[in-house]
Order: structure tokens, then sequence, then C-alpha cells
């Protein structure tokens, strides 16, 4: 498979600079594609008494989500094959993405990344995002209504053809060369909850995992739909036949802002983004940023670490998912109910906002210390926010679980 | 008692006794299905009897436990009610009575339990490996 | 109204639909399902919740089908069984049959299971060994889509497996991690003690263009998405290759020709008309019960056994894994209901020398609370009535109570005895089809088992810490499996079994009988991955029929 548009990945094909720079790409790529999709799903109502969706709606309505949701769980296991391959070949795991949002300029799939609630223009994007090569971006955009000056061209390089260049460079790197990174830095399924991850050491095994990668994105023949792109494409298909059968009794979409951000640092301001004004969302929305940078900051270093240490690695993997699932997404939920604006109706939603890059140092430790101090902190903020009686349930539940699971690690 | 005093007592006996937040429009529907049971013909004397012991009483729970939920006359009722919110449905005899399935999703047992209504999805695949978020 | 086909298959469930699909090219298929296809999943799920009794026909009865294509939901309401000791198994005939409401786990059966009588002693030995249908072991998992760890189950209890499954394992249960460490490496009846990942065919990925389990909880009776293998993926499929299938058509007799071979079936639709079909090859799957009614259905002067049952064995030897469970609260919460309701299992005590005298047990932990102990609603009734709270402390105590709710439980091997069969009761259904009269007996084969899985429980129950033990109060107290077996054996023998190990009957050679009904004997494990195993085996000798 030949790439088409090499980008601006910097040297020769058989450049491991090039290669990094590549896999850096496709890092963040992941990495920004699955906020998208977990924001998305976070904008789907839950309960009958949100209102504007009967219960068999509703059955639907979770259902979209929790593919929505296994999408984006997949799109994580493929950020952490991208810091396996990265480890093996001398490269360290990246987890700094740019914030939202991003034109469609930034990067050579030339479709905009952002935070978008559900809706039917959020899943033609979704479906563009993870259309396989062997299809034309301007038919498959005819076909699903996507206006032509949207739509990437032939000419811009889809996600799987990045990853076809990167297997390019490492086919074109003879591979005694390539492979220099340790085997304890590869993470396997025994260490982090990803069925299916790849311990790369060699050229056969970085092929296997980048298939991986491409087969759950895009399918691996023609007319298989049971990858990313043909749960995007039948998703789109079946909400839209649902909004013709339900009419405009049929909402199932939370009032949500686009692109919310607590501070509007730079350019993102003429872009489409939200800034949330209230000062009680502001301050949640900065404390869903504090826990999913310090998770994230624990998840790279359990990948830069070596297996040897598995105690110490395999925990910091597990506080980094417990955290996601028990703290984080509540918090999520707890910021699609907060005003952007003190006495409005639309809500902020969970910014994923990233503003430094601050990975824990490796020496063990020292890490172990910082992550101790900065729970302990966080602990204190969460206590402080839910004093606050606009404190929704879904916030108070997260601080708890927080808390909870603080107490449990401390010795 | 008005209609609109019913409701408005109904919701607020409903809530105290359940210790949960409930939905106000479900309780139009669950008053009419309490009154339409045997058991529930006397709904409005203990919904009179709930919002007198709430102006009046300098212990409420105290009060609700032995007036109400302790009470020959009232106790069977509260326990309905409360049943009501919780499961969706009545029993009486053994027999299980449910309302709607809309009902049956908004039962409160489940959020109680840190879990989701059976036949509604809880979230993602694997979801269930985790602790509850709630 | 007559029509000619190639095949003629009896009853739309997973079996017929396995044998469309693979078939269906360049074959004239008619397919005949006594049930109706039914309405949309969502309303199927609307019946379900609003159910006054949680049984595993509650999202499909209420319908026509109650009358003219009744299924039992309880061990009396289509049964006709005057014992004392009660056949408690149910199935489901409709378009897709008993699969709609099946958990969905899919163990394999083990080596020893089809060598019982050279090993232990009692029942009979399969015509086939494990490693005989170990290949067809593994296509049936991609068949149906299994979700396992092959790592972990390679090799277990002698089971060599030479395949990976299709797709990783469906994620245990956050209780399941709670317990896993204390029960692992236990010692107990000279068995080791290991908790392991449940084999399923739910997806945990899009498989088959159906999507990963998202872990809606009611399995059984029914799945709101499809992410449990239903028997409509394949059906469907065969109807798009232009298999034709007819529901509310209840097939009441097989005509046997001078030759031996059954070229004619007669069928009654809903309205009570009979019609008939012509078909150069006949497969009756519709599971063990209707099978070998049908068979016996079909009796006239000339064969007064019925239809392929020269050695009298159609409707003998009827099995069923029986079961019990018990429930306790542990000291820590464990937060069941959520995810499917169980998804790890304890094989160890699946095979032993105990084998020649008490029954072997698969056990299953649960993620459903109380199991069939007691309901979460009716626990909530009970902290409601008896304990009287009301409040956040009413709603304190359920949270507390109910999330550290769990259930173990043992699902027993039976033994084929003849005495243990179905025949034609005089009484009828709506359409003047006799129902099936059961005649059943608890061994004391069985009874031991129960006594070993109780004393198991109950070691484990104490490494857990648990407390307010409910064990089953009357020793022979069972539960069914709904994994209806052995009803048309198979063997080599045309005077002891009615199929051979290819599910062709020994006395009518265009005729095939597949699904559980052709299990010799049953082992431990639930029986719907071997049928397939066995569907996916016979289709070299259907075609070789078929072409012939």
């Amino acid at each position: 498979m030949t790439a088409r548009g090499t980008g601006r990945a910097p040297g020769p094909v058989a450049s491991r600079s090039r290669l990094l720079t590549l896999l850096s790409e496709a890092c963040e790529l992941e990495h920004g594609l699955l906020c998208s999709y977990l924001y998305a799903a976070f904008s789907l109502k839950q309960d009958l008494s949100e209102g504007g969706i009967t219960w068999q709606q509703q059955q639907k309505v979770r259902w979209w989500a929790g593919q929505i949701y296994a999408v984006a769980a997949e799109e994580m296991l493929h950020l952490a094959q991208a810091w396996n391959l990265l480890a093996a070949i001398g490269g360290t795991p990246y987890y700094y993405r740019p914030g939202f949002p991003q034109p469609a300029a930034h990067y050579d799939l030339n479709l905009p990344l952002a935070l978008t609630p559900f809706s039917e223009d959020t899943l033609m994007r979704f479906v563009m995002y993870e259309l396989p090569s062997r299809i034309d971006p301007l038919d498959m955009a005819r076909e699903i209504g996507l206006a032509a000056d949207q739509s990437p061209t032939a000419c811009d390089t889809t996600v799987g053809e990045l990853y076809a260049s990167i297997l390019e460079s490492i086919d074109a790197i003879p591979e005694t060369d390539l492979f220099l990174g340790s085997p304890e830095r590869q993470i396997g399924q025994n260490v982090v909850d990803f069925p299916g991850i790849v311990r790369v050491k060699d050229r056969e095994s970085a092929t296997a995992a980048i298939e991986m990668i491409m087969g759950q994105g895009e399918g691996t023949q023609k007319d298989d739909l049971n990858c990313h792109f043909g749960m995007f494409l039948r998703l789109l298909a079946d909400y839209r036949a649902e909004r013709k059968a339900g009419g405009a009794s049929f909402t199932p979409v939370r009032s949500v802002a686009h692109n919310p951000v607590t501070r509007l640092a730079g350019f993102e301001y003429h872009h489409g983004a939200t800034l949330i004004e209230e000062p009680f969302a502001c301050a949640t929305a900065n404390y869903f940023n504090a826990i999913y940078d310090l998770m994230l900051r624990q998840l790279q270093f359990a990948f830069s670490n070596s297996t040897e240490c598995s105690d110490i690695v395999t925990r910091s993997a597990k506080h980094a998912i417990v955290a996601m699932t028990t703290v984080l997404k509540p918090i999520g939920e707890a910021l699609m109910l907060l005003p952007v604006k003190a006495g409005g109706t639309l809500c902020a939603g969970p910014p994923f906002g990233l503003f430094r890059y601050v990975p824990l140092p490796p020496e063990i430790p020292i890490a172990t210390r910082i992550v101790r101090e900065r729970l302990a902190e966080l602990v204190v903020e969460g206590n402080e926010l839910c004093r606050d009686e606009r404190a929704p349930v879904y916030l108070r539940n997260a601080v708890r679980n927080l808390v909870a699971y603080v107490q449990a690690d401390t010795p | 008692m008005t209609t609109d005093d019913a409701l408005a007592g109904f919701v607020a006996l409903s809530r105290y006794l359940t210790g949960a937040d409930i939905a106000s429009d479900l309780a139009a529907a669950y008053l009419a299905r309490v009154k339409a049971e045997r058991f529930g013909t006397r709904i409005e004397p203990l919904i009179a009897l709930f919002r007198s012991l709430e102006q009046s009483s300098t212990d409420l729970e105290s009060d609700v436990r032995s007036q109400i939920i302790q009470s020959s006359e009232h106790g069977p009722l509260a326990q309905q009610v409360m049943l009501l919110w919780y499961t969706s449905a009545f029993e009486d005899s053994s027999q299980w009575k449910f309302g709607t399935p809309d009902q049956h999703f908004r039962a409160l047992i489940w959020p109680a339990i840190g879990a989701h209504p059976p036949a509604l999805s809880g979230g993602y695949f694997g979801y269930w490996k985790y602790p509850p978020e709630h | 109204m007559t029509a000619d086909y190639d095949l003629i298959i009896v009853g739309a469930g997973m079996v017929g639909g396995i044998l469309a699909t693979h078939l269906a090219s360049g074959t004239r298929i008619l397919i005949l399902e006594s049930g109706e296809k039914g309405p949309p999943r969502a309303e199927l799920v609307g019946a379900y919740v609003t159910a006054p009794a949680k049984t595993m026909g509650a999202p499909y009865h209420g319908r026509d089908g109650d009358r003219f294509s009744p299924s039992p939901d309880t061990p009396t309401d289509y049964y006709d069984q005057p014992g004392a000791d009660k056949f408690k198994a149910t199935y489901q005939r409709r378009y897709g049959g008993s699969t709609w409401h099946w958990r969905g786990n899919v163990p394999r059966l083990i080596p020893s299971d089809f060598q019982m009588q050279t090993l232990y002693k009692v029942g009979v030995d399969w015509p086939l060994t494990y490693t005989d249908l170990e290949p067809w072991y593994g296509l049936a998992e991609k068949e149906i889509g299994v979700s396992g760890d092959h790592a972990e189950w390679d090799g277990y209890l002698g089971a060599k497996r030479s395949t990976d499954y299709p797709m990783s394992k469906i994620w245990p249960a956050y209780g399941d991690t709670v317990v896993k460490p204390l029960l692992d490496g236990a010692l107990l009846e000279d068995r080791e003690v290991r908790v392991m990942s449940t084999p399923q065919a739910r997806n945990s990925q899009p498989y088959d263009d159906a999507p990963p389990c998202a872990g809606n909880s009611t399995c059984d009776p029914i799945c709101p998405i499809g992410a449990k293998y239903d028997a409509t993926r394949h059906l469907n499929r065969a109807a798009q290759a232009g298999v034709e299938i007819r529901t509310q058509s209840v097939v009441t007799r097989l005509h046997v020709d001078v030759d031996g071979r059954v070229r004619q079936v007669t069928y009654r639709t809903w309205d009570g008309v009979d019609h008939t079909a012509k078909g150069r090859v006949v497969i009756v799957t519709a599971h063990a019960i209707e099978t070998p009614k049908l068979l016996l259905m079909s009796r006239t002067n000339e064969i007064p056994e019925g239809v392929a049952n020269r050695s009298g064995q159609v409707g003998r030897n009827l099995m069923d894994h029986l079961q019990g469970q018990a429930a306790a609260v542990l000291p820590m919460p464990v937060y069941p209901f959520r995810g499917p309701p169980t998804t790890s299992g304890i094989d160890a005590f699946r095979d032993g020398p105990f084998r020649a005298t008490s029954s072997a047990f698969r056990m299953s932990v649960g993620n459903d609370g109380w199991g069939l102990v007691q309901g979460p609603y009716a626990t909530a009734l009970e902290l409601i009535r008896e304990e009287k709270l009301f409040g956040k402390a009413l709603r304190q105590r359920i949270r507390d109570v109910i999330t550290r709710q769990f259930r173990l439980s043992y699902s027993t091997e039976t033994l084929p005895h003849p005495d243990n069969r179905v025949t034609l009761s005089p009484q009828q259904d709506a359409l003047g089809i006799p129902r099936p009269l059961i005649s059943f007996q608890l061994s004391d084969y069985n009874r031991r088992g129960f006594e070993m899985g109780r004393r198991v429980v109950r070691a484990l129950f104490e490494r857990l810490g648990a407390t307010d033990i409910a064990m089953p109060v009357d020793a022979n107290l069972y539960s069914a499996a709904n994994h209806i077996m052995g009803t048309c054996r198979m063997g080599t023998s045309a005077s002891t079994s009615v199929v051979d190990p290819e599910g062709r009957s020994h006395d009518h050679p265009n005729l095939f009988i597949l699904g559980g009904s052709t299990f010799p004997t049953c082992g431990t494990a639930n029986p719907s991955l071997t049928i397939v195993a066995l569907t996916l085996r016979s289709l070299g000798a259907i075609k070789r029929e078929l072409a012939a």
C-alpha cells in the first residue's frame, strides 16, 4: 500500500527520525480522535427524566453511546500500541496533543478536530476520520451528504495511510538497526487492560501491531463493516432514521457547547471555542483537566518504565484506568449539566484541556512522590468544589471515588 | 384535597420515604397507579398525615416511624409506595404488578446499587470490570 | 400445497440456520418452523421488563404462540408430567429458537466426557473422541463468534485447543476480580480451584455485523442489542441467500416410503390447515423434546414404534444438567447486576475419579446478586417490610446489602437412563397436536453430585468470609439448566442408537437428526458449542447425500 502525501515528516523514508515523528503524529491523532468520540458519547442523554426520549428511543441512545465508547476504548488501545512502537525503536511514549479545536489544515488528514455534541454533522466527521483508503473521500462525502468543501480529497492522508507510511519506514530500515528498544519496556495485557496489545520487538510484531490498528479502524477487506468506519456509517444511518421517525420531540442530545475551554489562550477563539464563563463550571472544568493531566502522566510513566519494576508499572497503569472510569467520566458528565454562562441553558462539557507537557520523571521514588502530592492536592480541591451547592451528584460521586482510591493506595 | 395538593403531597411523601430525588413527572403516573389498587384507597389520608407531620413535628423521622411506618393503618400503604419507586412494581400476595416499560427504566433500586436498569446498557464494553462510578 | 425441495429442515433454530447458510448455494431449501417470527426486539424487551415473573419465556409469552406452538415456561404448563420428580428444562419455539433466551456460555466438552463407560464404568462412550471433534470446535467458535481466553483454556482438563478464539474474552466482572485471589489455589475434594473466564458467544468487538456487548445485563432471557449470538443471524443470512423459511408451520408427520426414505412431511399451519412438502433430504432439528415427539407422532401400522426408532431409543435417555445455587453476603461489595449474569466459573470439578459414583459439575460465579435464590426486588421488599426502613436509611441499606450479594452454583451431569423419556401425551395443544409426556426420576448419582457441590460451595464461602449463607434446604431441590439432550442418541450400532456420528438415521438414509438430542452423555458443558461443532462436522455427509 503506497501512501499518498507523505506529509511534513522530515527525512527520507528510511529515517528513524522520520518514523519517530510519524508515530508521534499518530499518537496525537489517536488521542485527539478519542477525546472527540468521548465528548460525543457524553453528550447523549442518559435518563428518561432528562426528557425528549421515549424508553424505546432511550434503548437506542444508550446503545449508540456504548458503541462510541467502544470505539474510543479501541483508540486508547491504538495510542498505547503506538507507545509500544515508539519504545521499540528508541522513542518515548508521547501523551501530548494540541488544544481543541484544530482547523483541518493542522494534519494531512484535512479534517478539523473538535469537541462537538452528537449530531449528524459530528457523525459525518467521524465517518470521514475512519475512512478506509480504498474509498474515495469525495464519493463517501457525497454518499453521506457532507458538503464537498468540508471533505478531504484523495490527495489528503487518511489515518490508515499514515500508518501505511509508518509501515513503509519500518520496512525500509534494517531490522537489527531499528529495534533497539529494551523488551522490558514493552507493555502487555498483563500490565494494562488492553486486549490484543502487541509487544513490539521486530518487524513481524510491529507489522502485526499496525495491522491490528488498521483493521479495527477501517476493516480488513472490502465491504467489511465490522470496524470503526462501519460502525459510524451504520450509526449515522440509524440516527437519521430515528430522527425521521421520532420527529421534533426526539431530542436525545444534551445542550452542550462546542469546544469548551477554561481560558482563551490564543487563536482558538476565532475557530469556534466556547469560553466557560460561569465560575463554578469553570472551576469544575479546570478540575477535569487536572485529573485528565495526571492520568495521562501516570499512563506515560507506566509505559516509560521497565516491566522489571512490574509492580509499580501495573499499579500506575491501574490507577490511570480507575481514574478514567470512576473519576474522570463522572466529572465529564457533571460538566454536561453545568452552564457555560450563569443562568444560561447551554452547558459546558469536558474540555480535555492540556496546557503544558509535564511528564513524570523516570525515577520511581520521585515519580511516586509527585503523584502522591498531586493526588492530595486534587482531593482538597475536589472537596472544596463539593462544598458548593451547585455541585451535581456526578461530581460528588467522582470526588468520593477519588478519595476512596487514594485512601486504598496509601500505606 | 385538591388534585394539585394531592400530587404535591405525594411528591413530598415519596421523596421523604425513599430518601431519593423523585421525578415529579413520574409522580403523577404513580399516584394514579396507587389510587387504582385496593390498598391505595387511603393514599390521601396518608398524604394529609405526612403533610401535617412535616409542618408541626419536632422530630420528623421519629414521628414518621411511629405514626406511619409502624402504623397498621398507614404502614402497608407507605411500604407499597416505597416499593413502587424502587422497583416500579407493587407486590400483593406474592404477585408482582409492574407498570409501563419506562417506569421500569426509572426504578430507583438500580442507581442506588451503582448499577443500571436491566435491559438498558450501563455504558461501554467492559465497564463491568471496574467499580461503579455512582 | 406441495413443492419440491432438495432439503427440508424442521426447526428454524441454531442448527437449522447454520445448515441453511452453508448449504444454500445451489440447493433448494425449505425450513419449517412451528413458531412465529415475532415482533421487533424492543417490543420483546418491553414485555420482559414489565412481566410479573421474570422467567425465560417472559419476553415471548402472552402471544398466539402460547396456543399454536406452545413452549414450556414452567414444568407443567406444557409438559404432561405426573411424576414426583419434575423435568424442569424449558425451550422456545420461534424463528431463532432457544438462542433468543440462552445465556450464551460456550465451554467445550472435555476429553473424559466422551468416554464415561471406559473411564468410569457409567453411562456410555460417544462414537467419537474429543480429538476427533477438536478442529470442529475451533470452526464452531468462529461460526457463532466466541469471546474467550485461549491461553487460559488450552490444555485445561486435557482439552487442547488448536486455534485461538476469534475474539478476546468478555471482561470478568468486578466481583470476579475480588473473589478470584481469595479462591484460586484452594484444594477441595482433591481438586484445585481456579476461577476462570467463561468462553461466551457474546461479542467483545464488532463481529459478524453484530455489536460488542454493552452490558445490558439481561442475557437470559433477551439481549436487547444482539451482541449475544442468536440464530436470527444465520437465518436472516440464509433467507437473503434464497432459503425459504415458513414460520407458524408445525410439522406433524414424516412420511416413510417403501424404500425406507423420508421424502415428504406434513405440517399444520396456525389456522389448522394441513399441508405437505416434499424433499430429497430431510433434517429434523427441533430441539430435544419436539424432535423425538415428531418421530413418535409419525408412527404408522407399518412402523408402530415411530420413524427412526428401530432401536427403541427415540425419546429415551432424556437429560438436562441439574443445578443448585447457594447465596451469601460477602464482607466487601462486589457490585452485581452490571454486565452478563456470570462471566467466570470454576471448572475444577468437571472431572475426577469420583465420576464413577457421583456427578461431576461445572460451577458458575454469579454476577447477579442472589441469583435464583432471591431477586433484588424481593430483597428490597424484605428490607422495606421486615426491617421497616425508610428514607436515606432504606436507600443506604439497599445499597449495602445488594452490593454484597453473591452466589455460586453447581451444574451436575445427568447419566442417560432409558426410563427418563419423552413420549406422547393424550393431552393436546390448540392445534390438536399431542403435548410431550415426560417421565423423569432424579438419580442418586445426581444426589451425590449435589452433596459434593454443596460441600464445595460451603468451603468457598468460608474462604470468602461470607455470612448469611443460604444453601438449598431440600437435598433434592434442583433447578434446570435448559440443556435438553439425549433423546435421539448417536452411536455406531443401529440396535442401540438412533443416528450415526454424522447424525444420519440408522433406519432412513436420507434423514438426519441434529442437535442436543444426539448426545449419548452430557458431561458438564453447556451443549450449544458442541452442537455447532457436530453440525459443521455433519455437513460433509449431508452434502454427499444431497449430491447422490
